[in-house]
């Protein structure tokens, strides 16, 4: 038997960074060894958290013993409706108006690819994506797949490790009209540096100015601030504001839902008619590529949104997740000055969210990983989950051993 | 080009105030230039057979199975899994990019045969999919991105109506070859070869391991092994579609054996799997997409861009539905209860087959309905002109596609009578 080969050509692919780190750290045998890699939230055991209120909604679903009929091609339309309301609030012009359409998708990914598709399909105008300078990694080829050119405007500010405001204005006055700008709304992954209130109505307006077409990335909405209306605000405003946005949703975090792949896609459009007439071209994208999206999680995620004893539950709990993460923040820096470190660390509680852009350089997060076991991304970006009482006070120790 | 165009919106009260002038909203419109997309022509069907008030109604557009009671069907093995991992209370942590390892590890194992060669070599990779057609779209990323050498895809003619989407989307040209005997309602053998030969080397042509869809018609094993000596001489590269596996015979191993036959005989196949049918999983999105490859090194190349292909569209897979598949593929007794339950399905559609001929005879129909037995699976093409599928729509409620196909699935012993009694009266 002679194995032909068609694939000689294909080369090996580069090696995940961040796989990487969790590859080292599975090997490390340092009992005080850390896992700041994780871009999963973990309680204060380390542990990964199942929320109560996720496991009461599979009771209930179980108990109803569902069929497991394809769902349609938008997915399940009480999810659809649900998720729109969470982000935009249930008073909105938008949603009674019907000016909208929202499909569930795979998670954060699967909204930002169809977004990514649906634009290079359908906004001929312009081939131009504009992503904060950094973003997260997989924008890039997200976008860059489904056709589209990526280009930067500045964001953060390594000097403040806070928010290059002059700079992002500066950058977004120059954009192309009708270019893509995308925006995190709230927990900007992976620096943690969000716009403040007053600082969103002025990029608002200078993006209304240049006529850009505004994509939100919302992944963390409750679990940035601990209030999901809070964490929805810039949303909400540029709404208000008449910006007709592209919204990307994901219930992985604030949910838990991570494996379940829950997530949204909306477009807010001229009115009902063009919704329309978009929700039937979103569709004829969606089929090609799945077909229709999975029941489980939407389920889920419905159930908890549309029952009041759980929506209260899950409010809490999702509080309860960004307070965690709020604390070891705090007791990072304090245990920072009780070793003694005299730099500056206010950024650590300014910043928002899971993840941390600590400052540090290349070669201490190098000697974090060799002598303390201490395992992040060479970025020096920490993912304050894997953040714990009991282990905040090594942590504190280790980088205040490298950065003194 | 006009692009955008403001469109004010009242709102509120006291609109009569001046100051609400200011506060009028202008929603910007970047959509005008969007179409309103054709209607999806099966959904047409169902909604209009959704309308309709005649007690005797029936779906046959449905491509889902249904009991004899016409319901649909949660296999047992399913409902024993879901409570066997609801049971170990697992976390939601996400799955690897190329999905849950034992379940692409049995996928693999279900489709090729756990002595394969291919498998014991390590040189074949199957990476989670969602369900079959994300199984065919990563399948279609992965040869527009890396098959440089054609951009030709070969359907058979008639395919699956997502088929031309799945590939066209993705980068590819669409082409066909003879596949489906109007005449016969049968295999077009001959026409099949025919084309095949003439195919340009190194194109992709896509197979129906079984139970073809739409039109019920596979070729006989012979004429497999004929099919299978002709592609290799024309050096195409076969991606065979297997979304009815044990669901077309009965048999997991017969319904496997063309993918199996074409392994064996050295080509080096994409495969697509789905578990929507065959475990009832449809809304659950479980799938497997396997490339075999020339040695193990060649298969952790092709496995590393999967990753960075699926990464970019969907980071990870679903776990729901790929615990359950995965659960009852490697639990014995689960193992073995499924099997005698996708048996039961398979031999359900078997028998209605058999009804529906056995009713036509009663009726007093002369034509030959011999096709309606051979076809296998869920879907049969009945070989009705359009004006007579119009006339089983408007005079007797049977609702299918223009093309004369009929989902099995949607007949019970219940309805077969009528439907025989309608197909003749259309046909007489």
């Amino acid at each position: 038997m002679s194995a032909n080969s068609w694939w000689t050509e294909v080369q090996m692919g580069p090696p995940d960074p961040i796989l990487g780190v969790t590859e080292a750290f599975k090997r490390d045998t340092n009992s005080k060894k850390m896992n700041l890699g994780v871009g999963a939230y973990r309680d204060d055991n380390g542990k990964p958290y199942v929320l109560s209120c996720v496991r009461k909604a599979e009771a209930l679903i179980a108990s109803k013993m569902l069929d497991k009929e394809y769902l349609p091609i938008g997915g399940l339309g009480d999810f659809n409706k649900a998720c729109a309301e969470l982000a935009l609030g249930p008073d909105s012009e938008v949603l009674k108006s019907k000016r909208s359409i929202t499909v569930q998708t795979i998670s954060g990914t699967g909204s930002l690819r169809i977004g990514a598709n649906f634009l290079s399909r359908f906004h001929t105008v312009a081939r131009d994506v504009y992503l904060p300078k950094p973003s997260w990694g997989n924008h890039t080829p997200i976008f860059r797949d489904a056709g589209m050119q990526l280009k930067a405007y500045r964001y953060y500010d390594p000097a403040t490790c806070g928010f290059d405001f002059t700079g992002a204005l500066d950058d977004v006055s120059k954009i192309p009209e009708h270019s893509v700008i995308m925006l995190h709304a709230c927990a900007h992954n992976p620096t943690g540096v969000d716009p403040r209130p007053e600082q969103w109505k002025e990029l608002s307006a200078v993006i209304k100015k240049r006529k850009l077409l505004v994509f939100f990335d919302m992944a963390y909405q409750g679990f940035a601030s601990g209030d999901i209306d809070r964490d929805a605000w810039a949303v909400r405003y540029f709404l208000e504001q008449g910006h007709s946005v592209l919204l990307s949703q994901s219930f992985a975090k604030n949910m838990g839902l991570y494996g379940e792949r829950v997530g949204g896609f909306t477009v807010v459009c001229a009115d009902a008619e063009e919704a329309k007439r978009v929700e039937s071209q979103l569709k004829i994208l969606i089929r090609p590529i799945y077909s229709n999206p999975p029941m489980n999680g939407a389920r889920i995620a419905s159930t908890i949104l549309s029952t009041p004893e759980l929506r209260s539950t899950w409010l809490e709990e999702v509080k309860g997740m960004a307070d965690r993460i709020i604390k070891m923040r705090e007791m990072l820096v304090t245990n920072l000055k009780k070793e003694g470190s005299t730099h500056n660390w206010q950024h650590v509680i300014d910043q928002i969210g899971m993840f941390c852009f600590t400052g540090l350089k290349p070669e201490q997060v190098e000697r974090l990983t060799k002598e303390f076991s201490v395992y992040m991304t060479k970025d020096g970006r920490i993912s304050v989950a894997g953040v714990t009482s009991g282990n905040v006070g090594y942590l504190a120790h280790a980088i205040h051993q490298v950065t003194k």
